[in-house]
């Protein structure tokens, strides 16, 4: 009976050897796009596990060699920061972020859904314009609104950077708000329309709403700008609105002695970025594809 | 009866029209574009003009009058020995990077869209580098790179090969900024290949598959060829990042040793705010742009010519 079920299996196995080549052929190339997929990964988390581990390390571990990984964790190297008023800086970041976000998104969403939608003259002009602003360096704007700046006395204060980041943050708002209104079925506007609902009522509790995990999207990658952004907030920042970026550049010198607290300061800023990506990753594919 | 004759479709048209009409239409759509508009213009057209004419002049921020000066900070421009050699530095920062973040963003964009166990969490690892500011970054890799403490030397020396003094050695200065700027780099070229190959139909893949062309086979003449456009994106994307980069170049190197990592935008950095040479900073200023934009025009019609064929 046992031979004749093995028999059995055999034959019923037999056909399928066939497709079982490739299946294993299949398995080996798995295994293989896993390995390079680790190897990858390790140059990419180094710096990042540099950060978190010298963080937390006393000095005389964090120059130990080879980098040990049993160390008794320590919160003393965030307290060097205050040197530079990183708390204070970290404030500033958060004001600037807040604003310079808020602002895009306030005259990003209705200029968006107005070019997805309508046509309006002048629009080719316009969109062929925001191309240009994200291609051209942003020096060639940094350093005429510097002189302007100085001269109405602005230079150094949130304003001043906050306008210098729309630079950034409003074309690319505006693209990405385009792109998410003209994915939106028209027949939600026009049934809308035909119950008698405004314009700015379709678009602020119809539209709106319909399109909010892109708007989601957009406001993350917003924040990562000007999280991170340090160009200029280096050149229109003072002492006292500077941004975690240039207080954290700071640090940065010829000699650097002090690496834990500048790992420190390099992880405060690299977390709450970090986060935001973890959380909004599904969104960045989703968006991303409608490039072609 | 020559009412009954028109469509309902029609009458329904008629209808949406008349409503546009009634409310308000231009003043929608002038509220909505305006506010952006002026923004927009406040802080780019307007600037770039006025940046244009201080090239001209010989302003500066202890002497702030618009004193026309002509061609005077260009032809000082096109006598001053750094230009020459931080121009040949940008583009051989940028085409390295390029060349190297297309390559392995490709792979990596390739390996991470594959239905395997686990790839998930890989994509989220691949993609953390885009998340981290560019001064974060620098202070970690000029650690990785540094003689004393460096974990990079650390593992050559472990495995005896030479070490290096990294960002001090003008023959690897320039080479430790490209892997730096790559290590960005390569997670945003990832992100927008992978996003276009999640979004491509099955159909063509599943028939080449029917046929009996292998993987390998289908990559190359199946898959890659439908995704050429979004790659030529993410390459024109990264080329005008590589062209403006700053940030690294400043605190990892301060575009030394010597001249050897110095480029236009550290450069045109250092001139104007650091030695307060507004007007010859707007003149370089503007041939930046212009080296910027018109390489970036000419790939875009290249990409366009490709598109088409």
């Amino acid at each position: 009976v046992i031979t004749q079920r093995a028999v059995d299996t055999a034959s019923k196995q037999s056909p399928a050897t066939a497709e079982q080549l490739p299946n294993r052929r299949k398995r080996r190339a798995n295994r293989a796009a896993t390995l390079a997929l680790v190897l990858g990964a390790i140059p990419i988390l180094l710096p990042i596990g540099w950060l978190a581990l010298t963080a937390f390390q006393p000095a005389n571990d964090a120059y130990s060699r080879p980098p040990t990984f049993l160390f008794h964790p320590t919160l003393s190297n965030f307290s060097g920061l205050s040197s530079v008023d990183f708390v204070g800086a970290v404030g500033n970041s958060l004001v600037v972020m807040g604003a310079s976000v808020g602002l895009a998104l306030l005259l990003g969403i209705p200029a968006g859904y107005v070019i997805a939608r309508h046509n309006f003259f002048g629009k080719r002009v316009l969109l062929t314009w925001l191309f240009f602003v994200y291609i051209i360096p942003a020096l060639i704007w940094f350093i005429p609104l510097y002189a302007t700046y100085e001269r109405v006395h602005i230079i150094g204060s949130y304003i001043s950077i906050v306008l210098v980041y729309e630079t950034g943050v409003l074309p690319l708002t505006i693209f990405l708000m385009a792109g998410y209104f003209s994915r939106v079925s028209r027949s939600l506007d026009e049934s809308a329309m035909i119950d008698g609902a405004g314009r700015w009522r379709i678009l602020l509790q119809i539209l709106v709403p319909t399109v909010l995990p892109g708007i989601a999207t957009v406001a993350s990658l917003a924040c990562l700008l000007s999280w991170g952004e340090y160009f200029g907030a280096l050149i229109f920042t003072d002492s006292s609105t500077q941004t975690a970026p240039v207080a954290l550049a700071s640090l940065i010198g010829e000699g650097i002695s002090d690496w834990s607290t500048l790992a420190a300061g390099g992880l405060i800023v690299a977390v709450p970025a970090i986060v935001v990506v973890a959380v909004a990753q599904r969104g960045y594919l989703r968006g991303s594809s409608s490039v072609d | 009866m020559s009412a009954l004759s028109v469509s309902p479709a029609a009458i329904e048209m008629g209808r949406r029209r008349a409503l546009r009409l009634a409310r308000g239409y231009r003043g929608f759509v002038a509220a909505a574009v305006l506010p952006a508009t002026v923004v927009i213009t406040l802080v780019t057209a307007l600037p770039l003009v006025l940046g244009v004419v201080l090239s001209f002049t010989s302003y500066s921020p202890t002497n702030p009058t618009f004193h026309w000066v002509g061609l005077t900070n260009y032809r000082f421009m096109f006598r001053d020995p750094y230009v020459p050699v931080v121009i040949e530095n940008t583009y051989i920062f940028a085409g390295l990077g390029l060349l190297i973040e297309t390559t392995l963003g490709l792979v990596a964009a390739v390996l991470l869209a594959r239905p395997a166990r686990g790839v998930t969490i890989f994509r989220l690892v691949y993609i953390l580098p885009l998340a981290v500011s560019p001064v974060a970054a620098a202070a970690a890799w000029k650690a990785l790179f540094d003689t004393n403490v460096g974990w990079i030397n650390y593992f050559l020396g472990a495995v005896r090969l030479p070490q290096p003094n990294w960002l001090a050695d003008p023959h690897t200065a320039m080479l430790s900024v490209v892997v730096a700027d790559a290590w960005s780099g390569v997670s945003i070229i990832t992100i927008i290949i992978l996003g276009g190959l999640l979004s491509l139909s099955r159909e063509p893949t599943e028939a080449a598959r029917i046929d009996g062309a292998s993987e390998i086979r289908i990559l190359w003449s199946v898959t890659l060829p439908r995704i050429a456009p979004v790659v030529g994106f993410a390459m024109a994307l990264r080329l005008f990042d590589l062209l403006r980069q700053f940030g690294l170049f400043q605190l990892m190197t301060g575009g030394g040793p010597g001249l050897t990592t110095n480029v236009l935008n550290l450069y045109v950095y250092q001139e104007t705010f650091n030695f307060n040479e507004l007007a010859y900073g707007a003149a370089l200023g503007v041939t930046l742009t212009v080296m910027i934009v018109l390489p970036t025009v000419i790939a875009f019609l290249v990409i366009k010519r490709l598109g088409r064929l």
